[in-house]
């Protein structure tokens, strides 16, 4: 434990040390703001592979009245197969706001936004090791403020303003749900600290709870419907911090809903069922929004909604699997699940990471003013391919695996199962609704790299477009090194799954599901060795035919052309137009045109299509106008006085207190 | 290992029999059944001409998709590799030809070639769903989960107790197999309008080696498919019946190529939604 105390140290001091750094620049400054998340997750990192490796770490325990119980701090499986991710896409991650930051040195204050991006880290952490209600959320709360401090990174530009306190206001939505599920668990209980909560639980309140914790961490994780600050706040933040945000943040969320079901025990069938169709739903609906963005980051987002969704199909086919003694579905849903969040960390991040390379060498985010970067930025190219391809949960790269172990689980449950009971429906859903996001996601996906990466420029820029600097591409060929490790050789992650599937069902349950995938892995991974080895085969043959042979370069022919012009290219728009038409009952896609007017149109004509949130437009603003016009009723209690608000307080804690008195006299 | 020889040599008949059929429909002698062979050869000894828009994914795209069908064919049934989960392998390694196909398609920056890419992709959207769904009742009446098995094991016995379901599944397959491999009524690789085609107006800038590759995978494609759909028809699982069965439904497909017509692309996100209710129908019928 003393280690990881060490690492949030780190965070703290090096966070505060850098606040003062300011705006100056230099290579100390440099140093200051990028060591505390390097050093400190390189020293984190030590408990949490010793705890994955099987050893048992005592936790750090102060009892502390003001927290109702102690200052506890453990890592656990649950929490080490959290802080991993965490931790390694930080260091990465540092290296590249290093690099990436560079673009804005004269315009911001970096010393600030290293302190709250060190607070930041240091509240997931603290959230992930937090063992203790209040201690909880209040890492919770630190952890919402310093991620709003860092979206406002642009915060002169109104639109930001405005998804800073969207964020702000969804997120405490989300909050006060577990506060009220917080005191309802903590009922019974001897204590605040989850190990009292755990014990002295009233079993009867298990849905209730369940459902409000799924309301709150759903909020954090971007589950539909809560989902509408997630495309707003993680574009306005910096490449690295997105790719934080999208890669680990919203896992925090999952992390919640896991220690609930450790916590108060597993929910019923029904909420499993649940589980899997709000799964399905922010699957294909995150997908859906995502394939008809513009913009690169918000894009990302809403792709991130996808893939929790496909985390919470895998938590919920677990959960089913429980109820329904069917533990072969229950151990591969838990374990697509786990596998799901190293990978989305991975492909997430990488992607995240990739996008802020190419806006740092285009100062722009909006796709349609792309293409033809391949070319300018091999580098950044190739490594947002291999996330696209991992991404759209293609062999042989890390996505497929994940999405397999769902399957197997589904298909699994399908061969035993019987088509008379209605049971069976459930794997169906599971096993339709990754098809549809699969389809959708290639959809998604083909367009994003494509539009950016190929064809000819849509737009000519002032400025030369060359590769990023070493530190924004470096962690980047890392990261893609990962995809394809992981996708290449999936045994090595059964060695990792292993233990934290086995915090629900029992050990031997799960080392006899994983055993046959095991072999399965094994021999997948000679295929990918075979496939790798046809592809070599091919172009070797390929390059010896070509060195024999005269070779030109000349324009794209298409059917003729002499002089094809960018402008003829498919764009973002049209390549994913039909689609958009299809589900225009769910994405409600608005379209502007300027019909060219005469035979020899002067002015440019063209076409606008703008794809807002439906849930924001026909759920939150209607609901939140429907609040604001009622609130004006309270102006006539609130009009500004500061010294009746005084007064309002001290009513409100003289009533408190005397309830408290009168309940403890017995009355 | 016969299984992937004979597939890699007779699959580029397929195509023959197909021109064959139609040619005799229409009344004409037609083009010889060894065209493609010569198609092949030809493209072989070509020079090479490339855009200069394209990149390393151009030049990708082809040499991809020829090694992911190789590896395919090692998956079929009575063929070389098998386990259990292979046919979620095998239908993703589809899904990856299909990404590279289109985004070599895209690195051409053409607008024919964006559009047949935007087509394609679309419709292998609702095409994933339809083969997925009928997977899960082959699965289930095989009661197992490798291509040699919910291929190879479809007996008298299942056609007897599930016929509505195994006789809607095959209806269903040979759509998507004739939507997968780009037959009419879903595309026409015959016009001269590059509008009104999905899979040629991608290929429209490979040319020479890279194009035969194209050509060849597509053919080893339509066999891949066509075993799949043989071995559930035909009760028997021999190599030889399963390759006869190939061919008939290599004459099969240009029956229907002789008597329909292409349908109107707006037409086909329908139909293949009709496809989807058929194949949650053969769910129920199950039962």
């Amino acid at each position: 434990m003393n280690f990881v105390l060490i690492a949030i140290f780190a965070f703290l001091v090096f966070g505060i040390l850098s606040l003062f750094t300011g705006n100056q620049k230099g290579i100390k400054v440099d140093l200051i703001r990028t060591c505390g998340p390097i050093v400190g997750s390189i020293i984190g990192l030590i408990p949490v592979i010793q705890v994955l490796a099987g050893k048992k770490i005592s936790a750090f325990n102060i009892p502390w009245q003001l927290f109702n119980g102690s200052l506890c701090l453990e890592i656990d499986l649950l929490s080490a197969f959290f802080l991993l991710p965490i931790f390694i896409l930080t260091i990465l991650a540092s290296f590249y706001g290093l690099s990436y930051l560079k673009n804005y040195a004269n315009q911001r204050n970096l010393g600030s936004i290293a302190f709250f991006f060190n607070l930041f880290i240091m509240s997931m952490v603290l959230v992930i090791c937090a063992k203790n209600i209040v201690m909880f959320l209040l890492a919770w709360e630190l952890m919402a403020l310093t991620s709003f401090f860092l979206v406002m990174f642009e915060s002169e530009k109104s639109l930001t303003k405005w998804t800073g306190w969207l964020y702000m206001s969804l997120t405490h939505l989300g909050t006060a749900c577990l506060f009220v599920f917080f005191f309802m668990a903590a009922d019974g209980a001897f204590s605040s600290d989850f190990g009292d909560i755990a014990i002295g639980f009233d079993k009867s309140k298990t849905t209730i709870c369940f459902i409000l914790a799924l309301i709150g961490f759903g909020t954090k994780a971007g589950m539909i419907p809560f989902h509408i600050w997630l495309p707003e706040a993680h574009p306005a933040a910096p490449a690295h911090v997105s790719a934080i945000m999208s890669g680990v943040m919203i896992k925090t969320g999952i992390y919640g809903i896991l220690r609930t079901i450790l916590l108060i025990g597993v929910p019923e069938l029904s909420l499993g069922i649940v589980l899997v169709i709000f799964g399905a739903l922010s699957g294909i609906i995150g997908i859906l929004f995502a394939l008809a963005q513009h913009d690169i980051k918000r894009l990302l987002a809403y792709s991130s909604v996808e893939n929790i969704g496909i985390i919470l199909l895998g938590v919920g086919l677990g959960v089913v699997g429980i109820n329904t003694q069917s533990p072969t579905m229950g151990v591969l849903g838990f374990a697509g699940a786990f596998l799901h969040i190293l990978n989305h960390a991975v492909f997430k991040g990488l992607l995240f990471l990739g996008a802020g390379s190419v806006i740092y060498a285009t100062h722009t985010h909006r796709i349609d003013e792309l293409g033809g970067v391949l070319k300018r930025m091999p580098l950044t190219g190739f490594t947002f391919f291999i996330g696209s391809i991992s991404i759209c949960g293609l062999p042989p790269f890390n996505g497929f695996i994940s999405e397999l172990f769902i399957y197997m689980g589904s298909f699994k449950e399908i061969v035993a199962g019987d088509f008379d009971n209605t049971a069976i429906l459930i794997p169906i859903i599971a096993i339709l609704a990754l098809v549809t996001i699969g389809g959708l996601a290639a959809l998604c996906f083909t367009k994003a790299f494509s539009i950016i990466f190929l064809g000819e420029p849509r737009y000519k820029f002032n400025h030369e477009i060359k590769e990023s600097p070493a530190l924004i591409v470096y962690p980047m060929i890392v990261l893609s090194l990962f995809c394809v490790i992981m996708g290449v050789f999936p045994s090595l992650t059964l060695a990792i799954l292993e233990a934290p599937v086995a915090l629900f069902f029992p050990i031997e349950v799960v080392r006899k599901t994983f055993a046959p995938m095991g072999e399965m892995f094994g021999t997948m991974t000679y295929v990918y060795l075979l496939l790798i080895a046809f592809i070599t085969l091919i172009a070797t043959i390929r390059s010896m035919i070509v060195k024999r042979r005269s070779y030109q370069t000349t324009v794209t022919w298409d059917c003729g052309y002499i002089r094809p012009q960018a402008t003829m290219q498919y764009t973002a728009s049209s390549f994913v137009e039909t689609l958009v038409d299809i589900f225009y009952f769910v994405l409600r896609t608005k379209k502007t045109m300027d019909k060219p007017s005469t035979y020899f149109p002067l002015k440019n004509s063209g076409l606008n299509t703008r794809t807002s949130d439906t849930f924001a437009q026909k759920l939150y603003y209607p609901l939140y106008y429907f609040c604001k016009g009622h609130m004006f009723k309270l102006l006539k209690i609130q009009y500004g006085n500061l010294n009746l608000y005084m007064f309002y307080i001290i009513i409100t804690l003289v009533i408190m207190l005397s309830v408290n008195l009168l309940t403890r006299s017995g009355m | 290992m016969i299984t992937v020889i004979l597939a890699l040599v007779l699959s580029p008949l397929l195509l023959g029999f197909i021109n064959q059929t139609k040619a005799f429909f229409a009344g004409r002698v037609g083009v010889p059944f060894t065209q493609l062979y010569f198609d092949l050869f030809k493209l072989f000894k070509k020079d090479f001409v490339y855009s200069k828009t394209t990149t390393w994914v151009f030049r990708a795209g082809p040499i991809i998709n020829i090694s992911a069908a190789l590896i395919i064919l090692l998956f079929l049934p009575l063929s070389v590799i098998s386990f259990k989960g292979d046919i979620i392998l095998v239908m993703y390694l589809l899904g990856l030809m299909r990404f590279f196909t289109i985004v070599a398609a895209l690195d051409t920056g053409s607008a024919f070639e964006g559009m047949g890419a935007a087509r394609e992709v679309l419709y292998a959207i609702f095409a994933e769903i339809v083969v997925f769904t009928g997977l899960i009742a082959l699965v289930y009446l095989t009661q197992s989960l490798s291509m040699a098995n919910v291929f190879g094991k479809i007996s008298t016995y299942h056609w007897m107790h599930y016929g509505p379901t195994l006789g809607l599944i095959s209806f269903v397959w040979f759509v998507i197999l004739l939507l997968e491999n780009c037959r009419i009524p879903f595309d026409d690789p015959n016009t001269h309008l590059e509008l009104t085609m999905i899979h040629e107006v991608m290929v429209l800038d490979h040319g020479s080696f890279d194009f035969g590759l194209i050509q060849y995978a597509s053919s080893l494609k339509l066999w891949i498919w066509s075993s799949m759909l043989a071995h559930i028809l035909l009760p028997i699982s021999t190599i030889w019946s399963n390759v006869v069965g190939i061919f008939l439904i290599a004459i099969l497909i240009g029956i229907v190529e002789s008597t329909m017509a292409r349908f109107k692309l707006i037409r086909i996100p329908q139909v293949l939604l009709a496809i989807f209710a058929l194949s949650i129908l053969s769910l129920f019928l199950m039962r």
